[in-house]
């Protein structure tokens, strides 16, 4: 705050031994030159000293005997962020609700990182009495909040801010989300009572197994079946369900024969009850009911998992506040913005409307749409498409066209059409199994009508029961799920996330791979590749000191590579001068530097000059990450196919695309992200790897999409996969252990078949009776399941070292 | 063996006592979010120390 003191930072320490550090974050004083003391308290920065001054006065220091040791701290940024968006009515409308008098609303908040933030979140009420309660979910850092129904929610917003998090309004359950946490509820409540149940009637069952006969007998007998109506009435009413809708739909699913099973199983074994027969099974069924119903809840959980990862309330950019140019200021959402309309396009923001600049001059970076990877000088008259993202000053822009004519809403409107068009797909394992099981249905079907005719009804039914229970899909239909689980929540610890395991699946067998250039296989920013000529202290004095003052994103680059090299002094300049779009000048000790670009060269070329006299020229360019090469060897080593493509120009992407290990007639260049969709269309079966608004179509067209976290969250709702760091090394991962869970799943069902080809033979002659068939089928079950774990648990071990 | 008249019937009936125990615990949304109570119980001693203080 404005008390702070600013000193220098060797003028303080507590001794020649002892770091200082900062008492808000506890990080070494000094780092950015200066320190800030403040009463007996010192700090690294302004914002550091403010959060502490904010949480004494709130009565809220507690909050550093919680924080673990060396957790960080919220990024206190110098930015004053603008919350007043938030009492807009339409924003009111759409992201909150109001129950019983109370507003609720909810943030997902950066930068939570210990209990401390938990608990100061959880302090709201007590600093704010308009806040009447609030409720952190630590794993999802959404903060559930129930406001008093006037509170301005930018005040709510603000504090947040001032703690040193970044909130931002997330839309609260919808009803598709409302009614899926109420199934999932269910569900559980269903494996609840089906272990239980199945837990009790196993232990009837001993009795059974040991032999009790006559009256005793009886009893459990009778017991277990009361045990067993709640599996049979309540805990299986989901596979009556699906296969009611799957007969109806016609197909078939794992679903129909664990009717069939339970069906024939219950019936069976209450009329033995009845008639005093010895023989039931429900200690088989209900294990059984309980297994599956276990496997999906897993598999449920997995996926939401994935899921919630997926949705990290990044806000949608249609959805960007934006400030009309007005004596009012108003504030709007931009897909609100009509024709005519002139609002300010601030620094960092991405349009998402299409219009003209009216006045200002800006550095737009348009990688989205086109993939140049330059960013482009734009001035006043000049059109802005949408997707493109301003990298330097606001500007004032004209909408020409709203945002459900622009492009943007087309890629929206084309992807919703591709999600709802996905075809559910069949892995091999269900389509095996599903043959299985029909096999298994004619051939009992055929056996109850030879028995019938036979007059040995009660036999046939056995060894039809036996056949049933003996083949249970367990063996094929449970193992690969598992495998697939395992390796999504794996790859998801990683940061990779897979969407559904059916894409794993593929990502094993599919051989072409094609790869977006910008962004993707580069960092999708120039860098320094170059620096020819002079580079004594004197030149570098100079360009640090001229380009800290400019704007434009090569300067950053500039200065962070001066940076690197260690103690660099800023001199004085004087009369400084920026040419946009061309450069920057001024005089350093009476010499005048001039930095400014060759609008000659066709690269992106930066001439350093000292009165007049060419010293150095710098190339920029946008270079390939350092794994790309291996990557692409190591993909071509295993068989694949790779392609690239692009939308720069021809001779970039030739250097790039070799230098990266592709061939000439694998690079394809200057391609519109149509192109790139009808090309993914011809390589189909093909693997899209991409970041850039313009790959959002290729994506979605491939059979695979695989996004990175550089791109926007189009891309994400695109791909199938996507991983949230832009390291290269996270493809080898996710391919490798695409072809474990395959070769896994290969093995199973291998072993799946060879076992019920010995077993099926065996049922059907009455060679296995059902108690034996129920002994053998769960420890086959169990054999597999567990060389599944170990194996893949291994290899996991194996591949992260 | 005449105790099992009684003893299963027991048994049965004080696992379902544990079963609706569960079933009310899940509708109260406690299986929800595993982790956040689990800390919120460590900042129970700064809340147990303002209180001392008072």
């Amino acid at each position: 705050m404005k008390e702070g003191i600013l000193i220098t930072s060797d003028g303080k320490g507590d001794g020649p031994n002892q770091v200082a550090i900062c008492d808000h974050c506890r990080g070494p004083l000094g780092l950015q030159g200066k320190t800030v003391a403040c009463k007996e308290n010192l700090f690294c920065c302004q914002g550091c000293a403010t959060v502490f001054k904010l949480l004494g006065k709130l009565d809220l220091s507690q909050y550093y005997l919680l924080k673990e040791e060396g957790a960080p701290v919220g990024e206190t940024d110098q930015f004053q962020q603008n919350y007043s968006y938030l009492n807009n009515q339409e924003i009111k409308d759409q992201y909150t609700q109001i129950k019983e008098g109370r507003r609720f609303v909810q943030f997902y908040i950066e930068g939570i990182h210990c209990i401390a933030c938990l608990w100061l979140m959880e302090r709201l009420p007590e600093v704010m009495p308009q806040v009447l309660q609030s409720h952190l979910i630590f794993d999802q850092k959404v903060l559930s909040l129930w406001l008093d129904k006037d509170c301005p929610l930018s005040e709510v917003a603000h504090l947040l801010h001032q703690f040193g998090y970044r909130p931002k309004i997330i839309e609260s359950l919808d009803e598709g989300k409302k009614y899926k946490k109420k199934e999932n509820k269910v569900h559980l409540t269903r494996l609840a009572v089906a272990g239980f149940c199945a837990g009790n009637i196993m232990l009837m069952a001993i009795s059974h197994y040991a032999g009790v006969m006559g009256f005793w007998r009886h009893y459990f007998n009778w017991a277990s079946l009361l045990l067993f109506l709640p599996i049979l009435f309540y805990a299986s009413i989901p596979f009556f369900k699906n296969s009611y809708y799957d007969i109806k739909k016609g197909h078939f699913s794992l679903d129909i024969p664990i009717v069939f099973a339970l069906t024939l199983g219950s019936g069976l074994s209450i009329y033995h009850v009845i008639t005093k027969n010895p023989l039931i099974y429900f200690d088989t069924l209900s294990i059984f009911v309980f297994l599956i119903l276990a496997s999906r809840y897993y598999l449920m959980r997995v996926q939401e998992y994935a899921e919630q990862l997926n949705n990290q309330a990044n806000p949608l950019i249609q959805n960007e506040i934006v400030t009309l140019v007005g004596d009012q200021k108003k504030e709007v959402i931009i897909q609100s913005l009509l024709p005519g309309d002139q609002f300010y396009f601030m620094k960092g923001h991405t349009l998402a409307i299409e219009g003209h600049i009216v006045a200002g001059q800006a550095y737009i970076d348009n990688s989205f749409m086109t993939g140049e990877s330059r960013p482009l000088f734009m001035e006043e008259g000049e059109i802005l498409h949408s997707g493109c993202r301003n990298l330097t000053k606001d500007i004032i822009v004209e909408v020409d066209r709203p945002f459900d004519q622009s492009q943007i809403h087309h890629f929206y409107q084309k992807l919703k059409g591709d999600w709802l068009s996905e075809n559910y797909y069949l892995g091999k394992s269900e389509k095996i199994s599903t043959l299985i099981l029909a096999a298994v249905g004619i051939v009992s079907i055929a056996a109850l009508i030879f028995h019938l005719f036979n007059g040995t009804l009660g036999l046939g039914l056995n060894s039809i029961l036996a056949l049933l229970v003996i083949t249970c899909p367990c063996v094929i239909g449970l193992g690969t799920p598992l495998i697939l689980n395992f390796a999504m929540t794996n790859l998801a610890k990683q940061g990779i996330i897979v969407k559904s395991g059916n894409h794993l699946r593929q990502l094993g067998k599919i051989q072409n791979i094609v790869f977006d250039k910008t962004g993707t296989l580069t960092h999708g920013r120039p860098l320094l590749k170059k620096w020819v000529g002079e580079q004594t202290e004197d030149v570098l004095q100079a360009v640090y000191s001229l380009e800290t003052l400019s704007s434009h994103p090569y300067a950053r680059v500039m200065v962070q590579y001066i940076e690197k090299r260690g103690d660099i002094r800023l001199n004085d300049v004087q009369s400084f001068h920026e040419k946009l779009g061309i450069g920057v000048q001024g005089m350093i000790d009476g010499n005048l530097w001039s930095i400014e670009k060759d609008t000659e060269s066709v690269e992106s070329v930066v001439c350093i000059k000292k009165n007049g006299v060419l010293l150095a020229q710098l190339f920029f360019a946008d270079i390939q990450k350092e794994s790309a090469l291996e990557l692409i060897t190591w993909l071509k080593s295993q068989g694949k196919k790779v392609f690239l493509l692009t939308g720069d120009k021809e001779k970039c992407a030739l250097e790039i695309g070799k230098s990266c290990g592709f061939k000439e007639d694998e690079i394809f260049a200057e391609m519109m992200p149509q192109e790139k969709a009808w090309k993914i269309g011809e390589l189909s079966p093909a693997i899209m790897i991409g970041d850039g608004m313009n790959d959002s179509l290729a994506l979605s067209q491939a059979e695979i999409g695989i996004a990175f976290n550089g791109g926007i969250d189009l891309n994400k709702k695109a791909a199938d996969i996507f991983m949230q760091e832009s390291q290269l090394s996270g493809l080898k991962e996710l391919f490798s252990v695409a072809h474990q869970t395959n070769s896994l799943t290969l093995r199973n069902i291998g072993i799946g078949l060879v076992y019920n080809m010995i077993a099926i033979p065996l049922a059907i002659t009455g060679g296995i009776d059902p108690l034996k068939a129920a002994i053998i089928m769960p420890v086959i079950s169990l054999f597999i399941l567990a060389s599944t774990f170990f194996s893949f648990n291994g290899n996991f071990k194996g591949a992260k070292r | 063996m005449n105790a099992l008249y009684i003893m299963i019937p027991i048994s049965v009936l004080l696992g379902s006592v544990f079963i609706a125990i569960f079933i009310l615990a899940a509708k109260d949304d406690q299986f929800e979010d595993l982790t956040t109570p689990a800390y919120r119980i460590l900042t129970d001693d700064i809340n147990e120390i303002e209180r001392g203080n008072e």
